[in-house]
């Protein structure tokens, strides 16, 4: 029985019918490169200019927009369907779940939300107000027991 | 033939990682990222052999490792959550500035 000369990498890669290994064409390649540049163009737009960064600033600032974004679609009662509510929601859940997954010490703001006592974290209530001068829900809550609302 | 892969081929992929962290230069790309945007242009591209690239850039000072702060001991970060970004030399030669023979395809 003929033994196989052929290396663990040789062995997983993928040929065509004609056995040659598939390689990115001049075209492909030129359009996958002007996509990114693309990506990376409406990146700049939309986060502002690539700084020398940070990595978790990105994804702090991608989650603020996203909550942004959730807030404005709410507050100014623009029509949202439960597809899109779901998808928005199942995307922040995903950032909760990743934040506590990650070594990032978690605080109590944080505990909170994961028991599911349905109160927006102080953090993410904070980051509303900044952004918008608005109190989200929570706070409102807050203040009508206090007292403090319209009062 | 290294690992399985031609000499074309590897300084392909190496070109690729640049041109991918060029685009966003200063700003840093997580391996994983880079590696699902690669699948694009060699899908049978394994994580493994991308690791080594991204090695073999880093050991040659065209590419750096940015650790986030939350990073507690960076030695113990999986490749794949790593970042990287681009040095000056890495942009010089994504942007043609100067020639690496290494890199040439």
């Amino acid at each position: 029985m003929a033994k196989s000369t052929r290396t663990r990498g040789q062995r997983r890669r993928v040929v065509t019918p004609g056995g040659e290994a598939l390689e990115p064409t001049a075209a492909t390649v030129s359009s996958h490169r002007a996509r990114q540049a693309t990506v990376a163009t409406i990146l700049e737009q939309v986060f502002g200019p690539f700084a020398d960064m940070s990595p978790q600033l990105w994804e702090r600032r991608a989650y603020l927009l996203l909550v942004g974004s959730v807030y404005e679609r709410l507050a100014t009662n623009d029509e949202v369907t439960t597809d899109e509510l779901v998808k928005l929601a199942r995307v922040l859940a995903e950032h909760r779940r990743m934040k506590h997954t990650a070594v990032d010490p978690v605080d109590e703001s944080d505990d909170e939300a994961a028991q599911g006592n349905g109160r927006l974290p102080n953090r993410l209530a904070d980051m509303v107000r900044d952004l918008y001068g608005a109190a989200a829900e929570s706070d409102n809550e807050e203040a009508l027991k206090k007292g403090g609302v319209g009062g | 033939m290294a690992n399985g892969r031609d000499a074309r081929q590897i300084k392909h992929i190496r070109n690729e990682v640049l041109v991918a962290l060029k685009v966003i230069y200063p700003a840093a790309m997580q391996a994983e990222t880079l590696l699902r945007s690669l699948l694009v242009l060699f899908p049978t591209l394994e994580f493994d052999y991308l690791r080594r690239d991204l090695h073999y850039l880093q050991q040659k000072g065209y590419l750096e490792r940015v650790t986030p702060s939350f990073e507690p001991d960076e030695a113990l970060t999986p490749w794949r959550r790593r970042w990287f970004r681009l040095t000056p030399s890495g942009t010089e030669l994504a942007d043609h500035c100067i020639q690496d023979p290494a890199l040439e395809e």
